[in-house]
């Protein structure tokens, strides 16, 4: 269970930011108060470009006895066009992965999966992107 | 339950555009390609490195370089965006068993 102070919460956010813009345009959407939601949205690459990609980082985070404890995730990877997607996913008591194949849309993309941290997905997502090698 | 492999596949999102080489980020600033390389190397640059003299240079990397920082857009959520959201991701499993 990940928790976090305050500042070490506002620290994760700026070094996330940091490291997002590395692939393109950022939006952030943050709830206030407790439960927290904070939604980031990367559009790669950006400037202008025509999108190949969207990456979206959906956490819940939920402050209690003087932490901030993140309470369900979904960190996603859209190919743009689609069809094409791979995602870390806990939410409803379960770790899953999706990983939609381009080139096999119509297979079940539901796999089994465990905790993975959000800057762990990011390199997963920017690996693929970079590599050329799609997981199956 | 099924597992994951891997396998060696073009993919949509590798499509030129998306990454520059140093050679394009020199032609575009005119400059030596041995320019470019300096800047990754002093960090001054982010690039992917492929391999040992390859690079590749996202579009992001190069603005942020040229002191471009409007690229994060803050704006505040509420909690029936929130709640919204949540159903949204969930509602994905409702027909289909997540084999997790």
């Amino acid at each position: 269970v990940t928790r976090l102070r305050q500042q070490q919460l506002g620290q994760r956010i700026a070094t996330g930011e940091g490291a997002f813009l590395r692939l393109g345009h950022v939006d952030i959407a943050r709830q206030t108060g407790s439960p927290q939601t904070i939604v980031t949205t990367v559009t790669h690459p950006g400037w202008g470009a025509p999108t190949t990609a969207q990456l979206s980082f959906v956490e819940t985070w939920i402050f209690e006895g003087g932490l901030w404890a993140l309470t369900k995730y979904a960190y996603d990877l859209l190919l743009r066009p689609g069809p094409g997607r791979f995602g870390f996913h806990w939410h409803d008591g379960r770790y899953h992965e999706h990983c939609l194949d381009p080139a096999d849309p119509g297979r079940d993309h539901h796999f089994t999966g465990g905790p993975v941290d959000l800057f762990a997905a990011f390199d997963r997502f920017t690996a693929l992107l970079n590599a050329r090698v799609w997981p199956t | 339950m099924p597992r994951r492999t891997f396998r060696s596949t073009a993919h949509p999102a590798s499509g030129a555009g998306s990454r520059a080489r140093a050679a394009e980020i020199a032609a575009l600033l005119q400059v030596h390609v041995s320019t470019v390389r300096d800047w990754i190397h002093l960090e001054r640059l982010f690039a992917n490195q492929l391999s040992e003299r390859v690079y590749r240079i996202p579009l992001s990397s190069l603005m942020e370089m040229l002191g471009e920082t409007d690229a994060v857009l803050r704006r505040g959520l509420s909690t029936a965006e929130s709640d919204q959201i949540w159903r949204d991701i969930s509602a994905e499993h409702g027909s289909s068993s997540a084999q997790a």
